[in-house]
């Protein structure tokens, strides 16, 4: 695979970003989870709620995780590190509907996963 | 229409009338309608230093503005008066059906002053209010007056009435005693059924047909659509395994950054009684009077033997109050349980109050005690929660010697279900030690003695709920700053967080969302801040009828704000209504102040705030530093730090000398009602 460019962005979240040809891939959290053609390198502010049990570390503290544009909600859920069962077996939604694994996320979008939490 | 009535019915109970007052709209413009509109009266109405039981306090019930518009989870009814048991301002809430039949009559707020020598119930419709001889339904329970008032009032052809009733509780004047609709569903706290009874009323009966709207019913609908189809979204088919309330376990720590639409997971299937798996695990249920933990004392096998689950399988249907689409109650069909020696059949799901008190609470293991107590309270009209501290209290005392077998009648053990049941029989009808009991603990350590303080878990003289305070010092903070203490349905720091009002409010600081809590722990004007954003915000809630459980879907979900300014037009922003909110809760304490409570009446006992901590369990050496708390959440408040009176400056601010001092002329115009 002819790599072209392999840098570690300075950006946020970012590992690691690798150009292979009109590709770019992101490796990110040692997974290569993402393709886009653009040239351009953008990165979405997406609001995430979700159980304890995600990895939080990536997360702003304004409850924020940004990533690289293009990312579908399959992928957003590799990166918080959810079971992709819990996201499958309990209410997962994105702007508070329910939506295709393989929607693209937009900047500004609210992303709630199940947490355990009543009232009472 | 801007969404209220515009009137009240003032009924005085000594001379038998009753009068309609309008209300000018500029009070409904700062107090909304509903718990903030009889927060007012009450305050220009209740001399300072009455006796709480007697003629001179006023019991006010009321609907919400919202209520009736077209907005939905909107359907709560309040009782608003002075506590017996605090002795400040008394509030208790209620879902059910009985709220829009209030404003149906044409009435935000029916006022009971003065006290009848004779059981007397009020009877409402289209042709106006009359007081009717209640002496035949007087001494039956609150389920059976109200089947009783509904049948004796129904006109075939006519729109069924609705009645709200009280209980053994409230005839008995206990400090525990609420108000009950639908079959037991309760306006429990603070011994506002005891009020009621003590002006020797027994209930109200209304069938009115007075339509009811907002300024642009086309936006409120709207917006509940909205509200619902996003409220369904976090629904799940009945049949997902019970094994759902056992991932707690699996979770490192409590839940940091919650989506409030996901408590309609739980709530939409379990109602609230999923949560004692979660609330049990995490620490955050209180055990043993809280003096124990559930590692130690309530283990998962007890747990498991009495969570959620168990009040599924005999779940007949879902029930859903007034305009809810939500539905977290349930009816159980309860025939074939143990213990039930009155016959009980058809009744409500335990709330996960009850079902923590009298299980975890009590170390009971024995589920179907829990449903019949839980039943039988409702149908006495009693409040579970300060009924199950009280016991409490009791069972400590007589575990460490303090209350003899012979003070009891019988052995008074931790999870001794019957003996459990027996004592709350006697509390209800006043008998043997159930007569120094029936009026919660505090008022039992008066009697009993200052050495019964150490187990009278109580904050201004309410029991706490069952949710502890040490490991959420925002909890913590709220049972002790607001005028009404020692309430869960305000916020804390979980509900904090799934509120999400930072969002729509300028000044309110953000949950934590990432990291640890231990910031909680800091005194700071951040962490007051989130404080007092849910206390002005609940003031919201309850003058407008809205329910706690709708408030924790979070704002983006239920649209209170912008409901309300459908409705009334006013042009608020979310900040001039948190204003009023803000002008209600100094209301509600400068209500205290005037009844002669010095302020740091409601500190919570020192087992509430980890003085000392606990030694095992998930809340171990958790000591919330309450007393700074308290201070700093005053200052911000615009209060003295030191003594939590409201400064002149903060209380000008607000306007509130113009509507409590100035001549009551300017804001009510009184004529006798017909009828
Ligand atoms: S959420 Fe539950 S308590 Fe609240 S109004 Fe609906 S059914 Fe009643």
């Amino acid at each position: 695979m002819p790599i072209i460019a392999m840098y570690v962005a300075q950006v946020n979240n970012i590992k690691k970003l690798t150009i292979i040809a009109d590709y770019k891939y992101i490796s990110y959290n040692k997974m290569n989870i993402f393709v886009f053609k653009n040239e351009e390198v953008c990165f979405l502010k997406v609001e995430f709620h979700g159980p304890a049990i995600c990895d939080f570390s990536k997360m702003n503290a304004d409850g924020t995780i940004d990533v690289p544009d293009g990312t579908t909600v399959k992928q957003f859920i590799k990166i918080v590190k959810l079971p992709i069962a819990w996201a499958k077996v309990f209410p997962f939604l994105v702007n508070y509907e329910k939506v295709p694994m393989n929607t693209v996320l937009k900047e500004g979008d609210v992303v709630s996963a199940f947490s355990p939490s009543g009232g009472g | 229409m801007k969404g209220y009535c515009g009137k009240i019915l003032k009924v005085d109970l000594t001379n038998k009338t009753c009068t309609d007052v309008y209300i000018a709209d500029e009070i409904y413009e700062n107090f909304l309608s509903g718990a903030g509109l009889a927060a007012w009266w009450c305050y220009r109405n209740i001399p300072a230093g009455a006796d709480p039981m007697g003629p001179e306090n006023v019991l006010c019930i009321t609907s919400g503005l919202l209520t009736s518009t077209g907005s939905c989870i909107t359907g709560r009814w309040m009782v608003v008066t002075k506590s017996p048991s605090t002795g400040g301002i008394g509030e208790a809430n209620c879902g059910g059906t009985f709220a829009p039949f209030i404003k149906a009559c044409g009435y935000d707020i029916i006022a009971f002053h003065g006290a009848s020598d004779t059981p007397v119930y009020l009877y409402c419709d289209d042709n106006g209010p009359v007081l009717k001889d209640a002496s035949h339904i007087w001494g039956q329970d609150a389920a059976v007056a109200e089947k009783m008032l509904v049948e004796e009032n129904t006109v075939p052809g006519k729109k069924i009435p609705q009645a709200c009733t009280i209980g053994w509780g409230g005839e008995n004047l206990s400090w525990m005693a609420g108000v009950c609709n639908d079959n037991g569903r309760i306006a429990a706290r603070q011994g506002v059924g005891g009020v009621m009874g003590s002006k020797k009323l027994k209930g109200l009966c209304f069938a009115g047909n007075k339509p009811v709207s907002g300024e642009n019913p086309e936006e409120i609908r709207r917006l509940s659509k909205m509200c619902a189809k996003r409220a369904n979204m976090a629904f799940m088919p009945p049949e997902i395994p019970t094994g759902l309330l056992h991932v707690a376990k699996f979770l490192p720590e409590i839940q940091l950054s919650p989506d409030g639409i996901m408590t309609g997971v739980l709530m939409g299937t379990w109602g609230t009684g999923g949560s004692s798996q979660f609330a049990g695990q995490t620490g955050e249920a209180p055990v043993k009077n809280w003096s124990g933990s559930q590692k130690e004392d309530f283990h998962v096998r007890a747990l498991n033997k009495t969570d959620g689950s168990h009040m599924l399988k005999l779940q007949t249907n879902r029930y859903y109050c007034y305009s809810c689409m939500y539905g977290c109650g349930g009816e159980l069909d309860i025939s074939h349980i143990k213990h039930n020696d009155q016959g009980y059949s058809r009744v409500h799901k335990p709330e996960y109050e009850s079902q923590w008190d009298y299980t975890g609470f009590l170390l009971n293991e024995d589920n179907d005690a829990m449903l019949f107590i839980n039943e039988y309270l409702n149908r006495a009209g009693m409040d579970a929660i300060s009924v199950g501290g009280t016991v409490g209290m009791a069972i400590e005392a007589y575990e460490n010697g303090l209350l003899k077998e012979s003070d009891v009648g019988f052995p008074l053990h931790w999870g001794d279900a019957d003996a459990i049941i027996r004592l709350v029989k006697m509390i209800v009808h006043r008998e043997g030690i159930g007569d120094v009991l029936a009026d919660g603990c505090k008022r039992a350590v008066e009697i009993l003695g200052p050495e019964f303080a150490q187990y009278a878990v109580q904050g201004g003289g309410m029991e706490p709920p069952m949710h502890d305070s040490r490991p959420d010092p925002q909890q913590a903070t709220l049972y002790a700053i607001d005028a009404t203490p020692s309430r869960h349905t305000t916020g804390g720091s979980l509900y904090y967080g799934c509120m999400h009002l930072w969002k729509k409010v300028t000044w309110a600081p953000p949950a934590v969302l990432v990291g640890g809590k231990q910031g909680e722990w800091e005194v700071s004007d951040e962490e007051s801040l989130k404080v007092l954003a849910a206390a002005y915000f609940k003031r919201i809630v309850d003058g407008v009828g809205g329910c706690y459980f709708g408030f924790l879907l979070g704002t983006a979900i239920y649209p209170i704000f912008e409901w309300t300014e459908a409705a009334t037009g006013w042009g608020n922003t979310t900040d001039d209504l948190m204003w009023i909110g803000r002008r209600i809760f100094t209301l509600r304490h400068m209500f205290n102040i005037k009844q002669g409570l010095d302020p740091w009446y409601s500190r919570p006992h020192p087992r509430m705030v980890g003085e000392p901590p606990l030694k095992v369990g998930k809340v171990a050496g958790k000591t919330v530093p309450i007393d700074a708390k308290i201070m700093s959440v005053w200052k911000n408040a615009g209060f003295d730090e030191k003594t939590g009176i409201p400064l002149q400056e903060t209380v000008e601010a607000l306007n509130l000398p113009y509507f409590l001092d100035g001549p009551i002329e300017n804001f009510i115009k009184e004529v006798p009602s017909r009828g």
